[in-house]
């Protein structure tokens, strides 16, 4: 597998989405690529900086109160 | 909150199987999921409530025609995503936009930031980010960003999305592709982003002329 071919489905990598063969075609390519690699882990730091700029919040606390007020207003 | 006590959820448990699943069940595994779903997109904790009320009120109401056909995380972030859409196109008439879609056809054009933003101070008290930080998800196409906050936020498979937007494996994979593309481009070219002393994220243009001051 070349440097394209690999950052094609990098993606699908990163997702554990790849099929056993291509997996190993992709592992294979990234232990002899530092350039992949490099891509790999600048995909890894974009989806780190996701997770932190948009993190997970608690709902507030009266919604289930308010959504069977609504439900039997309806 | 809305737990049945232990002799009742047996009771419940043992309907479930003829009645299909409990809407309070229901409530409680899918409401911190929904919320935050709906907050990423519109960035709004007032509307964020009220498009999660909405969505349960749905939820409630379609529950007994649920057939199994589609899972239920999906079948719910269906209506989440119709209740968001309707959201985006009650605003963009009211401010006379053209109306925000998920068609493919919009989203391949060129990103461009998105004039319905919220304003930054909506957000800002809760968050603690930068405008520039905030508005990133807003720089994406509608149908890229739902894709994004699915996928890498939300933590849905892309088989899962495929069936929530009624579109092909193949359109979520490049829908995907393509927003973290732009992610990447974003932090490359636009802004340095680390945490300030307060450990608070904050964006540092790396050019001395920032971006075009919009709105
Ligand atoms: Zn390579």
């Amino acid at each position: 597998m070349n440097c394209t071919e690999t950052r094609e489905i990098i993606h699908s990598y990163l997702n554990d989405e790849l099929e056993e063969q291509l997996l190993a075609g992709v592992v294979s390519h990234l232990a002899g690529c530092s350039g992949c690699r490099r891509e790999l882990g600048n995909l890894h730091t974009s989806l780190d900086w996701l997770r932190k700029t948009y993190p997970e919040q608690a709902p507030p606390g009266d919604l289930w109160e308010k959504i069977q007020g609504a439900i039997e207003t309806r | 909150m809305c737990q049945p006590s232990g002799t009742t959820e047996l009771a419940e448990i043992g309907n479930q199987a003829v009645r299909g699943p409990d809407f309070s069940n229901v409530f409680d595994e899918f409401q911190r999921p929904i919320y935050n779903y709906l907050l990423r997109l519109t960035q709004n904790h007032a509307q964020a409530e009220d498009l999660t009320q909405e969505t349960f009120i749905r939820v409630h109401r379609s529950l007994p025609t649920f057939r199994g056909d589609a899972s239920l995380t999906t079948w719910i972030y269906r209506i989440a995503t119709n209740v968001s859409l309707d959201h985006f196109r009650r605003r963009a008439t009211r401010q006379a936009k053209a109306a925000l879609s998920l068609e493919e056809t919009q989203s391949e054009r060129e990103w461009v930031v998105d004039e319905n933003a919220p304003a930054p101070e909506q957000v800002a008290s809760q968050s603690e980010m930068s405008d520039c930080v905030q508005r990133f998800i807003w720089r994406l196409p509608p149908s890229y960003r739902t894709v994004m906050v699915l996928h890498d936020l939300q933590g849905l498979k892309n088989r899962e999305i495929a069936d929530v937007l009624d579109c092909s494996l193949h359109t979520v994979k490049i829908r995907l592709h393509r927003a973290r593309k732009k992610l990447r481009a974003i932090l490359d070219a636009g802004c340095d982003f680390a945490h300030d002393e307060r450990n608070v994220f904050v964006c540092e243009p790396k050019q001395t002329e920032t971006e075009e001051a919009g709105g």
